[in-house]
């Protein structure tokens, strides 16, 4: 259940996609993400479909294992759909009922707002699943490194992003462990009213808090012995060079997100228009 | 009176890239009152297989019986959290899920969450500690503050406080010193003795199990490989090898002795009768 969860999980394959630098899948997702934003068109929508497609296609990952992680934002989905379907009152009439109204210029932007949604979390979890969790920190801390400059502590964030994303699959499956162990001690988590489910959850937030103290001790303990003092003068194993895929890669996504931007220009486009809509 | 694995079979995270065949059409049967060892390499499956045993993990294939019931049946369902106190689960690192205040608070959880009288419950708990020999004088001490060994028997006592049928023992003495093992391997001797519960024991190590147990099973890669008495299954030492498993060094000696024309039977694995067997060799012959 907790392992269906796709967002952070990183998908091994080995595809143009996945080899890519972390700086070039970082600039291009949030590229894309921004992109998203100025599309106000049926036309913008298919083209931003039409390209993430081909990345998901170029990148080997099954499209049912990309819309497992749509799961975890349906209820979201649902609810902003529902909220602009029913609270815009503008345009012509297509349903009126009781104190329901649903206009055409409300399906339309509850229609965008979906497809944004979707996109959105489609995008960024393919750079997840095409990245491991370390190659992508290291490339926000290459990426970050002007920030330098002004006294942010760069290094220190990006460790504390790689240590944070490490931990996360660990402390799941503890958490599977001391569930299935309380269980065979006959807890109850399915029933029972509000208070007695809070209450039950007790026996195993408990052991593991106790759990992720003793990991961070034994971590900290560990980096010392290595005598990890923090940033200066350290050196990497893999230093990130672009290679000519990743300058192709960068010519394509500036050429992506300029087409997208520009399909709200489109002198035809406001016969398919939309409003922006609200989450 | 039994649990009946029938054909079980498990596969993790299938249609993902994870996919992994943990179980493979596993099937034998725990009758009561057995004093069974099961032994596998890590990833053999033996760890999965076990929560199967208690309605912890459905099986992807095949099914478990208890007592002629298939325990996953959706009829059933309800009647799992009675499975669970009947065959009594001990995790591999019990200590790890303790969170009470006291010790008897702790160990008065599995019998608490039965429904059993006040008295009841502290009847159970006080025979529970004491089983693994713990007096009153730890009950309202905090759990973390005890040593190792005694939270584990904390935590083993958490379990036996239900009364199981069944006990399985997922690698109790690991993280243990090599005197903590033996001390906690004689407690469950003598606690099976005690109260006539069927028990299994889970271990990657021959040496554990083999002078306890009256029968092993072993797993390798999913499957189940033997079923049978401890000296009969030590004989396959060969394959046993390859599996990354090791006879018991008593066996292992006794082979030598007999390579050498020593006149000693196949069916000696306890150190002690090793010993015996040995000096009566030399006794008759005359000590040299």
């Amino acid at each position: 259940m907790i392992r269906d969860i796709t967002i952070g999980q990183y998908y091994p394959s080995d595809s143009v996609i996945h080899r890519l630098d972390p700086r070039v899948k970082l600039a291009g997702t949030l590229l894309y993400i921004i992109s998203i934003f100025f599309v106000q068109n049926w036309i913008g929508f298919v083209l931003a479909i039409l390209m993430f497609g081909v990345v998901v296609k170029m990148a080997k990952i099954p499209l049912s294992y990309m819309v497992r992680g749509l799961k975890s934002i349906l209820i979201l989905l649902i609810f902003s759909v529902v909220m602009n379907l029913f609270l815009i009152r503008e345009g012509k009439v297509l349903v009126h009922f009781w104190i329901i109204t649903i206009t055409d210029k409300g399906v339309m932007t509850a229609g965008f707002l979906a497809m944004r949604l979707t996109l959105l979390v489609l995008g960024s979890s393919l750079m997840t699943l095409t990245t491991t969790p370390l190659a992508l920190t290291d490339g926000l801390e290459r990426a970050m490194r002007p920030l330098k400059k002004i006294h942010v502590p760069v290094h220190e964030i990006a460790m504390m992003m790689s240590i944070a994303l490490r931990f996360i699959p660990i402390l799941l499956e503890e958490t599977d462990k001391i569930i299935k162990a309380q269980q065979a001690r006959g807890a109850d988590f399915e029933s029972g009213n509000l208070l007695q489910r809070a209450k039950a959850m007790v026996p195993i937030l408990v052991p593991l808090f106790i759990s992720a103290f003793r990991r961070a001790e034994d971590l900290a303990t560990a980096m010392e012995s290595r005598c990890y003092r923090g940033d200066v003068g350290r050196t990497r194993m893999k230093e990130l060079v672009y290679s000519r895929n990743d300058k192709i890669a960068y010519v394509l996504i500036l050429l992506g997100a300029a087409l997208l931007i520009a399909s709200r220009y489109l002198p035809f486009a406001s016969l398919f228009a939309g409003t922006g809509g609200t989450i | 009176m039994s649990i009946e694995v029938q054909g079980v079979g498990y596969l993790y995270e299938g249609g993902t890239p994870f996919e992994k065949q943990a179980l493979k059409d596993v099937s034998f049967t725990v009758d009561k009152g057995e004093f069974i060892g099961l032994i596998g390499h890590t990833g053999s499956g033996k760890s999965t297989l076990i929560q199967t045993l208690n309605a912890l993990l459905e099986p992807t294939e095949g099914k478990v019986l208890y007592d002629g019931m298939n325990i996953f049946d959706p009829e059933f369902k309800r009647r799992r959290r009675e499975i669970r106190q009947k065959v009594g689960l001990v995790f591999q690192y019990p200590e790890h899920q303790l969170f009470e205040m006291t010790v008897y608070k702790d160990v008065a959880f599995g019998p608490g969450n039965m429904k059993l009288s006040e008295e009841e419950v502290r009847e159970r708990v006080e025979w529970a500690l004491d089983l693994v020999g713990l007096g009153p004088e730890v009950y309202e001490k905090s759990p973390f503050d005890l040593s190792g060994g005694q939270k584990r028997r904390v935590a083993l006592a958490g379990v036996l406080a239900m009364r199981p049928e069944y006990l399985v023992l997922d690698e109790p003495a690991a993280g243990l010193d090599p005197r903590g093992r033996d001390d906690l391997f004689d407690e469950i001797a003598s606690l099976r003795d005690r109260t006539g519960m069927t028990v299994i024991l889970v271990s990657h190590s021959m040496d554990d199990v083999a002078q306890y147990v009256e029968r092993i099973l072993v797993m390798d890669h999913g499957h189940l490989i033997y079923d049978d008495k401890p000296a009969r299954v030590f004989r396959h030492k060969e394959e046993l090898t390859a599996m990354g498993l090791a006879v018991p060094e008593i066996v292992d000696l006794g082979d030598r002795l007999r390579e050498r024309g020593f006149d000693l039977s196949e069916d000696i694995i306890r150190m002690e009768d090793m010993a015996d067997a040995i000096l009566k060799l030399f006794g008759k012959g005359g000590a040299k």
